[in-house]
């Protein structure tokens, strides 16, 4: 069924009756061309993809949890391009484009908001790192206008000018950054791939990976032995587990973010506005909410949910940027698992098992990734060559010292 | 989150950094393979559940601790100084394998010191006299 503001008025006028689930719910088969072990933001994309760009459709996604469940069930929601290296730069460009096409193209409303992301600097240093930073975005083709504090200032009079601490000197915006709602692509490129015949297999656990000879088979799960020619690995922070199955030991460690959401308020933020002091980022939803966040808690975990130390510094950072936020009530928090690679970029490619792919290591950044990684992962488990826009991101980097070292921190996995 | 630092007793998370898994106590020789680089650098278990990793007490005792926890629930069963484990410092490459030393700068010629008159000569002649009726030890 296509969803038009028509659709909405008849089926209003006729009692909503009409409406179809956005997806079947189907048992799995014995056999597929390709699995996709995953249903998240990327595996959901990946299907969607293959289907679409190459006419794959014999597919199946397995979802351990409820598709959407991981990390893009629970984010600070951030598009942008505004990466600096190439390698990074492209990929994230492509992203971007197809993200101001999605809507379009999926039939569904995924409440991209274009409204503008600033990341602020407080010293010459970080003046000159930003205004680099804004030159490879233009280079890459991209948008970015530097302010100086008075522009600061008529975009977002609400800071605090008179902070000694962290002096706003400017700051770099993008303007076609933004937000968008994140279970919404999810459920969009979801019900994209189902309605192109991909099989979306939810509760379906994968609990190990059939290898003959070097070459995959298929999986094991809790709902029965799946045959597929080729598999996708593509679980976020569950990569190590998943990845042990095949015998693989990955460059990945998984950490916690934490971020958090106040009640709702008139609007206030009208942009995403990025705190040059540390890593506090905030921006508000469209129910009201301000949704922020900041640093990693810095130590390997699965537990989803974070610890004080960092709670307590994320919301110093907010009352020291916009004081004016302090009286609004935190309703909840949450941590998702990361998984970080040493060099803090992502990973697509193809690993040592015939007909067995990886997408992994997304660090914190893999939200506004969605649309790339699954464009990408679907060209090169289609066709078996990376895709141009993703062609650094390969699993032996690490050994062969093509690090995409974006930060410039160095080849460690608690570095990023 | 708290750590029981063997030397300091139970502290804050804040005090600790937290560096990566135990693998970092395992090096490997300067002329070993390249993949055991790689796995010595980059390649991880990553478990979900118990786990052991480095913590460096920062803001105490400066001591490497090798904490056995769980990553899913964050208990924490021992924390070990690293050096009562035995794993020691970074191992030092072989005496051949070793760079010539460099050697030793020359000793900086020094420079004449200026005679000094010393006015008080007369008067340390003197003080021993002096210590001698006061009776003070010197």
């Amino acid at each position: 069924m296509r969803y038009s503001g028509l659709k909405v008025i008849t089926e209003g006028l006729l009692g909503n009756k009409g409406w179809s689930p956005a997806w079947r719910d189907p048992a799995p088969k014995a056999d597929y061309d390709v699995i996709i072990i995953g249903g998240g933001g990327h595996g959901l994309s990946t299907a969607y993809y293959l289907a679409k760009n190459h006419g794959i459709t014999n597919i199946a996604v397995l979802e351990k949890g409820y598709l959407g469940g991981g990390n893009v069930g629970r984010n600070t929601t951030i598009v942008r391009a505004n990466y600096m290296i190439p390698g990074n730069t492209e990929f994230y460009s492509h992203s971007m484009k197809l993200w101001e096409g999605m809507e379009a193209d999926l039939n569904y409303n995924v409440m991209h908001s274009q409204r503008g992301l600033i990341n602020l600097f407080h010293s010459d240093g970080q003046r000159d790192y930003w205004v680099r930073r804004g030159n490879a975005m233009i280079n890459q083709g991209d948008d970015a206008v530097l302010l100086d504090r008075e522009g600061v200032r008529e975009l977002l009079p609400y800071l605090d000018f008179e902070n000694t601490r962290f002096p706003i000197y400017g700051g770099l915006l993008h303007p076609r950054g933004g937000s968008a709602r994140h279970d919404a692509v999810a459920w969009g490129y979801a019900r994209g791939a189902d309605q192109r015949g991909v099989d979306l297999i939810q509760n379906c656990e994968v609990t190990g990976i059939d290898i003959e000879n070097g070459v995959v088979k298929g999986v094991q799960t809790t709902r029965g032995a799946i045959r597929a020619k080729k598999v996708g690995i593509i679980v976020a922070g569950r990569s190590s587990q998943v990845a042990a199955m095949a015998g693989m030991r990955l460059p990945i460690e998984s950490h916690i973010l934490q971020a958090f959401v106040t009640e709702g308020l008139k609007p206030v933020i009208h942009q995403v506005i990025s705190f040059g002091m540390g890593h506090f980022y905030i921006s508000q939803s469209d129910k009201g909410g301000l949704v922020f966040g900041g640093d990693l808690d810095f130590y390997a975990s699965y537990a989803s949910r974070g610890n004080l130390p960092m709670v307590e510094h994320v919301m110093e950072a907010g009352m020291t940027l916009m004081p004016m936020i302090g009286r609004a009530k935190v309703l909840r928090s949450w941590g998702g698992i990361m998984d970080m690679s040493p060099d803090g970029s992502p990973i697509i490619d193809k690993t040592h098992i015939d007909g067995l792919f990886l997408d992994c290591g997304w660090n914190y950044g893999g939200f506004k990734a969605v649309p790339a990684s699954g464009w990408c992962m679907a060209h090169l488990m289609a066709t078996g060559a990376h895709h141009e826009y993703a062609a650094k991101f390969r699993l032996d980097r690490y050994a062969t010292g093509h690090l995409l070292d974006e930060e410039g921190t160095g080849s460690q996995h608690n570095l990023h | 989150m708290r750590l029981k630092c063997p030397l300091c007793g139970e502290r804050d998370r804040r005090e600790f950094f937290y560096y990566g898994a135990e693998d970092y106590l395992d090096r490997p020789a300067a002329d070993a393979s390249l993949d055991a680089w790689d796995n010595y650098l980059h390649l991880r278990d990553n478990p979900a559940g118990m786990t052991k990793d480095l913590w460096y007490h920062e803001a105490g005792c400066a001591q490497w601790l090798l904490v056995t926890r769980n990553t899913v629930t964050h208990e924490i069963s021992a924390v070990e100084l690293v050096t009562d484990r035995g794993a020691g410092p970074i191992p030092t490459p072989k005496a051949e394998a070793a760079p010539d030393p460099k050697p030793a700068p020359e000793p900086r010629a020094k420079a004449a010191k200026p005679e000094v008159k010393r006015a008080s000569s007369a008067a340390a002649k003197a003080e021993p006299k002096s210590d001698q009726k006061t009776g003070r030890t010197k």
